[in-house]
């Protein structure tokens, strides 16, 4: 009797088992919930920008390279472009250097740029900064044209005007009408077709798809086993989709992440986006960097200080710094709750977000009118 | 008489104290005839015989006292002994031992919840991480009668993954349950529970029960009892444990009703009425999901009700209603509230059916600092997490199970359960629930002391992804009464 309910017991057993099945897991790593949302980062996901201006982006790059644009040299130090009080010898590229994915390895030492002073902040690549809808590090500008007024008015950057702008413009781009339009009118209309090339030449500074992408849409070979791995924790423990996703791996929003004022020309105190929103809420924070080709981009954060992405990496690992900054850090920061496998995977998966580099023709210095 | 004792002390010797009296009781020995020796030829009877001495006398006189006084010593020894076996005997009721080994399998990794990656189920709450997100039920994957997943999985509101199965089919020795019950005159007796757990990484040991039971009256049927209790919520937590429980597993909304707080309670039965009434440091929850000391945060205690009428249907149809109330658990402000009520059914053998029912709604209110405490009275949305000083918790729940005995061992059922919550700790965790649950399985009393469960549990996720998480698992459990 024992031995017959025994039997049934085991066929019901059988049948029941096959029921409790394994979860079937993408590329024998992700599961498909994951996979799903992983798909959110695929650049092709991103509508070509729109290219208003882009009959004047040649031009634009010409400004781009034209140091003329610049007042008043006010600092010095390793790596100045100039002797104190020069003027016209810096330009955006000084800075935004073409043959280093357009951010700045002269001043790295310091970790923010000298430009005709010490700026505040450490140099963001303009690459793929079309597909943007905010810009800078606290967001001061929302539409790409707008950028040129940052650097124009802070004299720490090209010390300039907009009438100085507006008097290159006059004086040496003066043949470009098919460029710029009509090169008489008042200084405004001249500086705003300058900031026009200048966004139209930076709406062609865009990357290709990056090995994620290609693994993304379904070449399983296209990155390491670790950088799945980095994938999943991305995703997943090491929280940080919840700032950086999207195809560009921004959520393009303001956090107060604990990055502490440190640094040799580091200013005490930076209130970040609160600069431009008056909310008391925005103290001390700054936008969500891009991750497009960030391990081309280096230093990071919006003081320079971290030279590596491991160091990045650290820094989140632990929930931030715990003083030095202004504001409130988000309550987020917290401790991960991931390994020094999980960090180096984290690392190996950022670094396949570099796409094609930029077109030599675009990072070239053209000849200047 | 004194040759039985003798036995009785014999194998007393041979089994030990420790052991469990040897049943049957032995049986009289009857008293032994002593051989007759083979005896030389016999001389001429003397009808007479020779007449010994007066020392000779003497001298038997005193053999004989001596070997008097040496039985009065040994009958005095056999009593003794007699009387430890005596009190002895009851432990046979006062010890109860049983051991439940089992084998599952989960599908998935073995957890019932998965983290709400990219935040695109629920959009609501996007000031907790998407990994701290989870939607599903951490305990739908409940693999034993104490209520134990198979995984946490990305579960954070518990503290510590006592399976740890990861998704791996497995056996498992579910508890080694010591049961304590003993009356100790007056009235009042004693009842414990103590389980001992074999689990991966440190083993376990679990008082669930430790209470004090006191009866004041023969004529009315009143039980008051002080100590770690039994909650009164509902029906379900009357037989939770392996050897009374029907299945294998709890249903969802064990875990708020069949919790052992520390308090007191009393138990009233009149007629057709029962009604019981605690008092305790706090909820009637599983402890599993108390990271709080169950020892009193407040100076308000919870109160928990429950009242119930039998009606005159099958061998009778339990209908109650149950309610509970008080500060919450796990913070000190006693405004803070929780309160819980439900509803239970039970019909019992209607044509050999049974079947039990049970809904419970309630919550826990929940404490948040600052600006976030501020919103929560605006109704605004707020960057700082609710929830942050003392949880939050609103759940609702329910399941029918049905049972028929088919045969005098072999009883099939089937259980259907559901729960919806929301439980959010600042931003540490929020769970988002919406769970069915579809249970089959057979309870086979292969003897009074031996069952064996086999169960099946399909589970669903109501408007969020599907993911494997079904539940096949068994139980064996042997007891020694």
């Amino acid at each position: 009797m024992l031995a017959w309910r025994g039997v049934r017991g085991l066929v019901l057993l059988g049948v029941c088992g096959v029921a409790a099945c394994a979860e079937p897991l993408v590329d024998g790593t992700f599961t498909q919930d994951e996979w799903d949302f992983a798909q959110s980062f695929r650049l092709d996901r991103l509508a070509t920008p729109e290219c208003q201006f882009c009959a004047s982006a040649d031009a634009g790059q010409q400004l781009f390279f034209d140091p003329r644009l610049s007042g008043e040299i006010i600092a010095d130090g390793e790596g100045a472009l100039g002797a104190l009080g020069e003027s016209g010898k810096v330009a955006c590229a000084s800075c935004h250097d073409p043959q280093h994915w357009f951010v700045d390895r002269r001043s790295m030492t310091s970790g923010i740029s000298l430009g005709t002073g010490w700026t505040k902040r450490n140099t963001i690549s303009p690459v793929n900064s079309a597909y943007l809808v905010t810009f800078t590090w606290d967001g001061a500008a929302s539409r790409l044209e707008d950028v040129l007024d940052i650097p124009v008015t802070s004299p720490a950057a090209l010390h300039s005007s907009r009438a100085i702008v507006a008097d290159v413009i006059r004086t040496h781009y003066g043949g470009l009408v098919t460029a710029f339009g009509p090169t008489t009118g008042s200084d405004d209309e001249l500086y705003q077709r300058a900031a026009r090339a200048l966004a139209a030449y930076q709406t062609q500074l865009r990357t290709g798809p990056a090995p994620l992408d290609r693994y993304l849409a379904g070449d399983y070979t296209a990155i390491p086993d670790e950088a799945k791995r980095g994938l999943q924790v991305f995703i997943g423990r090491g929280l940080c989709s919840e700032c950086h996703n999207g195809p560009l791996l921004t959520d393009q929003c303001f956090y107060n992440t604990g990055v502490p004022q440190r640094g040799l020309h580091a200013p005490a105190t930076d209130l970040g986006r609160f600069g431009v929103s008056g909310n008391a809420r925005d103290v001390g924070a700054f936008r969500t960097p891009m991750l497009r080709q960030v391990a081309e981009t280096g230093p990071y954060m919006h003081t320079g200080e971290l030279a590596t992405l491991a160091d990045v990496i650290d820094f989140y690992r632990w929930g931030g710094s715990p003083s030095g900054f202004s504001g409130t850090k988000d309550q987020r920061l917290l401790p991960l709750e991931i390994d020094d496998d999980d960090a180096s995977a984290l690392d190996a998966f950022l670094h396949t977000l570099t796409g094609e580099p930029i077109a030599a023709a675009l990072t070239t210095r053209p000849s200047l009118p | 008489m004194t040759l039985h004792r003798l036995v009785i002390v014999a194998v007393m010797a041979t089994s030990g104290v420790a052991h469990a009296w040897p049943e049957p009781a032995p049986q009289p020995v009857p008293e032994p005839v002593p051989e007759p020796a083979p005896e030389p030829p016999a001389p001429a009877p003397d009808p007479v015989g020779p007449i010994p001495t007066p020392a000779e006398l003497a001298a038997r006189i005193d053999e004989l006292e001596q070997q008097a006084g040496n039985a009065e010593v040994v009958e005095q020894n056999v009593e003794t002994l007699s009387e430890t076996v005596d009190k002895l005997v009851p432990l046979r009721r006062f010890l109860t031992i049983y051991i439940d080994v089992g084998w599952f399998h989960v599908g998935g990794n073995g957890a019932g919840v998965r983290s709400d990656v990219g935040h695109r189920n629920i959009r609501d709450y996007d000031d907790i991480p998407a990994d701290w997100v989870l939607v599903g039920d951490p305990l739908s994957t409940a693999i034993n009668s104490r209520g134990e997943p198979a995984d946490i999985g990305a579960a954070r509101a518990i503290a510590t993954d006592t399976v740890n199965s990861d998704g791996n089919p497995s056996f498992i020795v579910n508890a080694l349950g010591l049961a304590i019950g003993r009356t100790v005159g007056r009235g009042i007796s004693i009842a414990g529970l103590v389980e001992l757990l074999p689990r991966p990484g440190p083993d376990l040991l679990d008082v669930g029960l430790a209470h004090i039971d006191y009866r004041p009256s023969r004529q009315v049927d009143l039980v008051l009892s002080a100590g770690k209790i039994d909650s009164v919520l509902g029906v379900e937590y009357r037989a939770q444990d392996a050897p009374r429980r029907l299945t294998v597993t709890p249903s969802l909304l064990c875990r708020y009703t069949c919790g052992r707080p520390f308090g007191v309670q009393g138990r009233l039965t009149r007629g057709r009425l029962l009604a019981s009434l605690s008092v305790t440091n706090g909820d009637n929850f599983n402890e599993r999901f108390e990271i709080d000391e169950q020892t009193g945060y407040h100076l308000v205690p919870t109160a928990a009700a429950h009242l119930q009428w039998i009606l005159p249907v099958g061998q009778g149809l339990e209908v109650g209603v149950s309610a509970a109330a008080g500060p919450q658990d796990g913070q000190s402000a006693s405004h803070v509230h929780q309160w819980h009520y439900g509803f239970d059914l039970r019909l019992r053998d209607l044509r050999g059916v049974d079947v039990y029912a049970e809904f419970v709604q309630g919550k826990q209110q929940g404490s948040s600092a600052g600006a976030a405490h501020a919103a929560d009275a605006m109704r605004v949305p707020s960057p700082v997490a609710h929830c942050g000083i003392a949880q939050c918790l609103t759940y609702k729940a329910a399941y029918v199970l049905a049972s028929k005995r088919v045969t005098w061992w072999l009883t099939p059922y089937a259980r259907v359960d559901w729960r919806d919550a929301r439980h959010q700790r600042g931003i540490d965790f929020l769970y988002v629930t919406r769970a069915l649950r579809a249970t089959a399985g057979v309870h086979a009393e292969m003897t009074s002391r031996i069952i064996a469960k086999v169960e099946y549990t399909a589970n669903v996720e109501l408007g969020t992804p599907q993911f494997p998480n079904n539940v096949l698992t068994t139980s064996v459990v042997v007891s020694t009464d």
